[in-house]
């Protein structure tokens, strides 16, 4: 938040009485301006990169999220470069028929890159659910440098591409992650005015 | 023990019990996630539950897999950021009860999730806070559940992550007064072997103990003198349809019955 406002700092009700100010020096203690106590501060987190995944977005990179929003946003505005990796890629009217949606205007970002099931193994609300096996299995690769190696060489540099990473999925699995069922939301009437 | 349910089934269904009656809970990684969902299905039905990646009121038609499931989010009241969420709603004084998990407690429920050992060389790295700093502070109660051994409820703990009530509760009432902190501290633990609330010093004592569980059992897992109730209560066994809702709809997998 203080990256994306270009503040020096942002204040939080949090940290006291714990040991995490001792374990980072950059957590401070601050006392109000206005003379009513003591709060922490902060500093702000200016990424070099963010990229986002969306589910659409317009070619000038006006990304619209459903479903769990984090700290997406902000990590765009806090950004120098801002990347968007859409499931889907719409005409500008779409996003103009539903401005509450868009979390990140196309003025801050960089690249829009359409690139279906993108976010695997996570999830993307309404498309596809979050791969659990894939976690499972990912745990003891992890933790052995040779496997890790192994996966990246088979999984990473031994395909193409997303499309060629999604086939070697297998149908079955990928039928498997679609939602088990539709949760459209009602839609809205902005209403005209001239 | 008695063979029709485990120690860890007993602990979900006794910390979804101590929900009866609350409204807002701040719902925390690993065993609340259950214990609150069971709670949403049987004692406390209207239980608006907020899970900290941004959403309040969630209804999960199943157990969310983490905090960041698609299940939270469809049918919840409001999708927010997490700014939103920990500002407006955490910090605006909004929860009732923060249900955390913890590595180590000591005997006035403070908090270590984020080393065991020494903070720069630690034997163990563990999460971390996450967002259990703040609402610790800032929910009007905190609940604990965590399973008991004597190298997690110990003497002193390792890394104060989040306050419970401080060097006593003389003390934890008057920081929390002079730094007008909206929580007023741990309220219960509870583990896979009974229910321990806090009493006027800020102690945690305990109250309940499970089928099967005993006060040896207990002392012997606890790495201080621990405080018992004078007259300790028998926490009721699950009952059948308890059971039938962890087994068969929200963990038949045994994750977290194991």
């Amino acid at each position: 938040t203080a990256g994306a406002a270009k503040l020096p700092f942002f204040p939080l009700r949090s940290y006291f009485e714990t040991d995490l100010p001792r374990a980072n020096p950059l957590i401070r203690e601050i006392e109000s301006p206005y003379g009513d106590g003591v709060v922490y501060a902060v500093p702000p987190l200016n990424p070099d990169v963010a990229i986002v995944h969306a589910q659409r977005a317009s070619a000038g990179g006006d990304a619209q999220v459903w479903g769990l929003l984090g700290c997406q946003k902000e990590a765009a505005f806090a950004a120098d470069r801002v990347i968007v990796v859409v499931e889907e890629l719409v005409d500008e009217a779409v996003v103009r028929a539903d401005p509450n949606r868009t979390i990140i205007p196309g003025l801050i970002v960089d690249a829009v890159v359409v690139e279906p099931w993108g976010a695997h193994p996570s999830y993307v609300q309404g498309a596809y659910d979050r791969d659990n096996r894939f976690y499972l299995d990912w745990d003891p690769i992890s933790r052995d440098e040779a496997a890790t190696q192994a996966w990246l060489d088979e999984w990473v540099r031994g395909v193409s591409g997303r499309a060629e990473y999604i086939g070697k999925l297998g149908a079955e699995r990928v039928a498997s992650l679609r939602p088990s069922g539709a949760a459209p939301s009602g839609s809205v009437d902005y209403g005209a005015y001239r | 023990m008695n063979g029709t349910f485990s120690k860890s089934e007993m602990m979900i269904v006794a910390a979804a019990r101590e929900l009866a009656g609350q409204r807002v809970c701040f719902v925390g990684v690993g065993l609340p996630n259950i214990a609150v969902n069971l709670a949403q299905r049987t004692v406390a039905p209207d239980l608006e539950l907020v899970y900290e990646a941004g959403v309040f009121g969630a209804r999960p038609a199943r157990l969310p897999l983490s905090i960041g499931d698609p299940t939270i989010v469809t049918g919840a009241t409001a999708a927010t950021s997490m700014f939103e969420l920990f500002a407006f709603y955490l910090q605006g004084g909004l929860i009732d009860v923060g249900f955390l998990g913890a590595a180590q407690i000591d005997r006035f429920g403070n908090i270590n999730t984020t080393v065991i050992g020494d903070y720069d060389h630690p034997t163990t790295r563990l999460p971390g806070s996450g967002g259990a700093c703040e609402i610790a502070i800032n929910a009007r109660q905190v609940f604990v559940i965590m399973r008991q051994s004597a190298r997690s409820f110990v003497e002193t703990i390792d890394f104060r992550t989040s306050a419970g009530n401080l060097g006593g509760a003389e003390q934890s009432e008057r920081i929390r007064r002079e730094q007008g902190w909206l929580g007023r501290g741990p309220s219960v633990v509870v583990t896979d072997l009974g229910i321990y609330h806090f009493d006027e010093t800020g102690e945690m004592r305990l109250d309940s103990l499970h089928p099967g569980a005993t006060v040896e059992g207990v002392r012997a897992t606890i790495g201080w003198e621990v405080k018992i109730a004078p007259a300790v209560a028998s926490t009721p066994a699950p009952t059948a349809e308890e059971l039938r809702l962890i087994r068969e709809e929200l963990d038949p997998g045994g994750a977290y019955t194991r």
